[in-house]
């Protein structure tokens, strides 16, 4: 599907990105000349194996780097425009965040820093807290939540802005079955609320139960992009596509 | 979905501010370098008992060296790895996808560290009147004016040195950071020394290395009071005033170049 079909609300068009490394500062290719777009209110999985360019490509959706060369717009807004930030939420790979917050001092500090302020910050604090289901731990500090409870707190605090858009970046790494199951459901319920969820992640089962739409990238090209049910009315499992 | 604006800088300078200042409130180095002011403290007051002519003197001059030791101390260690920690355990990944800037994050955690300097800066400076207070026949006898403005020098000289350690994380590592530092602390405490040297060196290409060390170098002699004090020699408010004023226009000059190494710097 083109990306003009399908009304995007993220567009990613020729986007290359290298990175320098070692003593000589040699060039690396990490993303060459990848572009598609994201529909709106879809659950998009980016699919992709360890070190295909996922986490680097996710870099450049939410601002923190600029591409080598190339363009993303999140609703015709260049990502690192601070009007794109503002309408993007971002879940890390693994939430790192102050340890020694609690969980409410988290969201008061990235509340902050996302516009929040007063009695607005106050009344959503315990809205995205009941909605990742996390309401008896603000006071806990968040070196002694699980990994589970990180995830919720990670994607409690890009849902305190209100989001459009919302980026997970391998939000169901390390979790066991059943916290697999439950943020694949809290995924569907974000999705129903008008947003659009873009996540990446190496499981395919975990992005065949969910998404509707998908890209597959592979050792930095984009191997391919459309609906999810395109996919696998062509083949059993996404799986064969890999091999 | 709501409309979200820009948040305005100083609320974010703030909100990154106060959480860097309970993150540092835990640290150990922190607690150390006060430790070691109290200690430093502790020897000057006996010291004074050994002395038999102006036994005061001693704490004077003695305890003005452990309080602004220790300020540059936390200053340095606690700067150096301000930045780098945050890269090192992706904290700021969070915090930059919001829509703020590099350098109002860098202030964030300049306010924070400075903050820290602060409150260490009103413990120990409280001590060290109260060590002078009892070292002395009456409790004010040594409280001159030029004491007062030597004590709050050393805060300003700390913060310097914060702004040149958030500084040199910015673009190296902790340890390398914690080394320029040093360096800036020790060169800028003996520009004098530096400028004489620069003078009495016979080549000409040496001469002219030290020569522009010294004034591209921060002159932190400016900040240390501590002759002046011990000898309680009158205050030069003009002097006090401009140095006051040169303290803050390094200050902005360090922060404004940390901010834009920090644009550049891949995350």
């Amino acid at each position: 599907m083109t990306i003009e079909r399908m009304n995007p609300i993220l567009e990613i068009s020729g986007v290359s990105q290298s990175f320098r490394t070692g003593f000589w500062m040699r060039k690396v290719p990490v993303l060459q000349d990848v572009s598609f777009g994201v529909p709106s209110r879809s659950i998009f999985g980016f699919l992709g194996a360890n070190g295909a360019g996922k986490t680097t490509l996710i870099h450049l959706i939410v601002g923190l780097r600029k591409p080598t060369q190339g363009r993303i717009t999140l609703l015709g807004q260049d990502t690192t425009s601070y009007q794109a930030r503002a309408k993007l939420g971002y879940l890390p790979e693994r939430p790192y965040f102050h340890e020694h917050l609690t969980g409410e001092g988290l969201l008061k500090y990235l509340g902050a820093l996302a516009g929040l302020k007063g009695s607005d910050l106050k009344s959503r604090i315990p809205k995205v807290l009941s909605t990742v289901g996390m309401t008896g731990a603000q006071k806990v500090e968040l070196r002694s939540y699980s990994k589970g409870m990180l995830q919720r707190i990670g994607i409690a605090q890009a849902l305190l802005h209100d989001p459009e858009f919302l980026v997970l970046d391998e939000p169901m790494s390390g979790l066991d079955p059943l916290g697999r199951k439950e943020m694949r459901e809290l995924i569907r319920v974000l999705s129903g609320e008008g947003r659009t969820v873009f996540f990446s992640s190496h499981v395919i089962p975990d992005v065949e139960a969910i998404c509707d739409h998908i890209a597959l990238i592979q050792k930095g090209r984009l191997m391919s992009t459309g609906p999810l049910a395109d996919y696998l009315s062509k083949r059993a499992s996404l799986e064969e596509f890999f091999e | 979905m709501s409309p979200v604006h820009r948040p305005h800088p100083l609320r974010v300078i703030w909100a990154v501010g106060k959480v860097t200042l309970l993150e540092l409130v835990r640290d150990r180095i922190l607690y150390n370098s006060v430790l070691l002011c109290f200690f430093l403290l502790a020897l000057a007051f006996f010291a004074s008992r050994l002395t038999f002519i102006r036994p005061e003197r001693v704490v004077l001059d003695f305890g003005l060296s452990s309080v602004s030791l220790s300020c540059a101390l936390i200053a340095v260690l606690l700067g150096s790895q301000l930045l780098n920690r945050e890269f090192e355990r992706r904290t700021i990944h969070v915090a930059l996808c919001h829509p703020i800037t590099r350098l109002e994050f860098v202030i964030g955690k300049f306010v924070g560290l400075a903050s820290v300097l602060a409150l260490n800066w009103l413990l120990l400076a409280s001590s060290y009147l109260v060590v002078l207070g009892y070292s002395s026949e009456s409790f004010f006898e040594n409280t001159s004016p030029i004491l007062m403005v030597g004590l709050v020098f050393c805060l300003i000289q700390s913060l310097i040195l914060a702004g040149f350690a958030i500084l040199f994380s910015s673009f190296s590592t902790t340890a390398l950071s914690v080394m320029f530092s040093v360096g800036v602390f020790l060169i800028g405490n003996n520009v004098t020394q530096l400028r004489l040297v620069g003078a009495r060196v016979q080549s000409q290409v040496g001469s002219l290395i030290l020569k522009g060390a010294s004034y591209v170098l921060p002159n932190l002699e400016s900040f240390n009071l501590g002759l002046q004090v011990t000898y309680g020699l009158p205050p030069d408010w003009k002097i006090l005033i401009l140095s006051t004023l040169y303290g803050f226009f390094v200050l902005t000059l360090v922060l404004g170049l940390s901010g834009a190494i920090i644009q550049f710097r891949e995350v």
